[in-house]
């Protein structure tokens, strides 16, 4: 098989997947536990989120 | 629930750190020597005469020094704090991830040596010389044992998407280093490739856009998808649309190389492969930039009280203006007009200083407090003045650049009626002259800009004490 057969075969390979990701990815059953993922970044020890630290914006529109 | 235990987990943060640091540290004087080149283009005299100072020498120190000093630097940080922050796990290895600190560092220093010499391989983003090349190997196994190794060990269920957008970038840089740095030593300084002809061309392109796509793009989406939420305070705005963002982005990425080889000897099926998969790779580019954007859905508000923020949404605004440029770059016809053009520059700078620059100098600013144990920057102001000088700066960058490639490729390409060429080179470049010296103002206001960021993280170290003018929310004015 030559370059151009090759990658015409690739081609076809790589839309697969991501049709395939795609279907995996909005399933609707999936919802739920993907936007758990999406929120897990905050079950993190919350060392960033203490009281003590203020929040970083200035007290006016700049 | 994800998690599988809450007990405390002392992380690692000094590797962190000393990345950090050396972000900074190497981001001023990559931009600093990118000034430099930029003033040589107006008064040519700047090289002094001087052989290691010659722009020809200079310019892969500076490209070196931003990509793989600045760059990478933030990539290692980021990744070791991200990696252990959602895997609620201390990193595989301190040791190594030690090695990678000082092998890294010894792997640019050696950069910094050995280019302005002239020792160099003249592959462009691969110069450096084969004794540093394996040592970039050795530091970069390191880095895979720690990072995945950290990912094996992980307390959480899953793997969170910005560690698969970081474990992307560092297994293709892994194949695109060896892949394309096989050489024949034939002495201590100097090697030859073992490829050959449209064959080396090919290699080179095929590392060299994926350095793009990998270290520059996917790394840098992982700093993104982690960063932009953390300062939003609000996850990401489809976690779904990240997953098809990441297969789409790392199964596409990888065969657009060939666009920078149109109308060249390579075979013609090879250059329409690289055009058609460019073309194609804006759709999971801009999704991502959406996705990012859309994730300050409702809090728009934030933008105008948070610099850091702001740092990190008009990263995103610049990744999706170059991931509409490049691939309209890549369509032949286009690339007849653009290629070899200062146009290139200004799209490569907007990609460098807008994307990977500002989703770096947000990402640090979100960082400094936490790593230092501070509860903010010393001064907010200062993160605001940053950001309208490095905003100025690559505006003035990029149109000018934009205005001296079109300028350029259209004077190259006219004819008279008898096919002879309308103007000559010399003529050419005395039409960019004027914006040379506008790229070079833009570059001064990005260095000044990362002049003030050092100063305010000095600071910030230093003293727990914020700027007067500017006191904590809560403590009374």
């Amino acid at each position: 098989m030559g370059g151009p057969g090759f990658q015409a075969l690739y081609t076809l390979l790589v839309f697969g997947v991501i049709i395939i990701v795609i279907g995996w990815a909005y399933w609707p059953k999936n919802k739920d536990k993907f936007e758990r993922k999406g929120e897990s970044i905050f079950e993190d020890g919350e060392i960033d989120r203490s009281p003590e630290r203020k929040k970083q914006e200035s007290s006016k529109d700049e | 629930m994800s998690t599988t235990t809450n007990q405390p987990v002392e992380y690692n943060l000094k590797v962190v750190k000393q990345f950090t640091i050396m972000t900074i540290i190497w981001g001023i004087i990559g931009m600093a020597v990118g000034v430099l080149i930029a003033a040589q283009l107006v008064w040519p005299a700047l090289n002094f005469d001087t052989p290691w100072l010659t722009y020809s020498r200079l310019r892969p120190l500076h490209t070196n020094a931003v990509i793989f000093a600045f760059g990478t630097s933030a990539l290692f940080a980021t990744a070791y704090y991200i990696v252990q922050r959602t895997c609620q796990v201390r990193l595989f290895s301190d040791k190594l991830a030690a090695f990678t600190f000082w092998g890294w560092q010894a792997v640019i220093v050696g950069a910094v040596i050995t280019l302005p010499m002239g020792i160099t391989t003249s592959k462009e983003y691969a110069e450096l010389e084969w004794p540093i090349s394996i040592l970039i190997v050795l530091v970069w196994i390191a880095f895979i044992i720690v990072f995945f190794g950290t990912l094996a060990i992980r307390r959480t269920s899953h793997i969170y998407v910005a560690n698969w957008f970081y474990g992307a970038f560092i297994i293709a840089v892994a194949m695109l280093h060896i892949g394309n740095n096989l050489a024949i030593p034939v002495s201590f300084t100097k090697s030859y490739s073992i490829y050959a002809g449209a064959v080396d061309a090919m290699m080179q392109w095929w590392y060299g856009h994926n350095a793009v796509g990998f270290l520059l793009t996917a790394g840098f989406l992982g700093m993104m998808y982690y960063f932009v939420p953390k300062q939003a305070e609000r996850p990401v705005y489809s976690y779904r649309l990240s997953i098809v963002h990441f297969w789409a982005l790392i199964t596409i990425y990888i065969w657009a190389g060939p666009h920078h080889l149109h109308w060249t000897a390579l075979p013609d099926w090879a250059q329409n492969v690289g055009m058609v998969m460019s073309v194609i790779l804006f759709v999971p580019s801009w999704g991502g930039m959406i996705n990012g954007i859309m994730t300050l859905s409702g809090a728009w508000h934030k933008l105008r009280t948070d610099p850091i923020l702001r740092f990190l949404i008009v990263s995103l605004s610049f990744y999706g203006m170059s991931t509409f440029e490049g691939p309209m770059m890549a369509i032949k016809s286009v690339n007849a007009l653009s290629h070899y053009t200062d146009w290139t520059i200004g799209h490569v700078h907007s990609g460098a200083l807008g994307w990977v620059a500002m989703i770096t100098i947000g990402a640090i600013y979100h960082l400094i407090p936490i790593l230092f144990d501070r509860e903010r920057m010393y001064s907010i102001r200062l993160i605001n003045t940053h950001f309208w000088l490095h905003t100025i700066g690559v505006v003035l960058y990029i149109v000018a650049m934009w205005i001296s490639g079109v300028t350029q490729g259209l004077m190259w390409r006219a004819v008279n009626s008898d096919g002879t060429l309308t103007y000559s080179f010399v003529e050419s470049l005395e039409a960019s002259y004027p914006f040379y010296f506008v790229r070079f103002v833009g570059g001064v206001f990005v260095v000044a800009g990362m002049l003030v960021m050092a100063y305010n993280v000095w600071k910030t170290i230093r003293s727990e004490q914020v700027r007067a003018s500017e006191p904590l929310v809560t403590q009374p004015a």
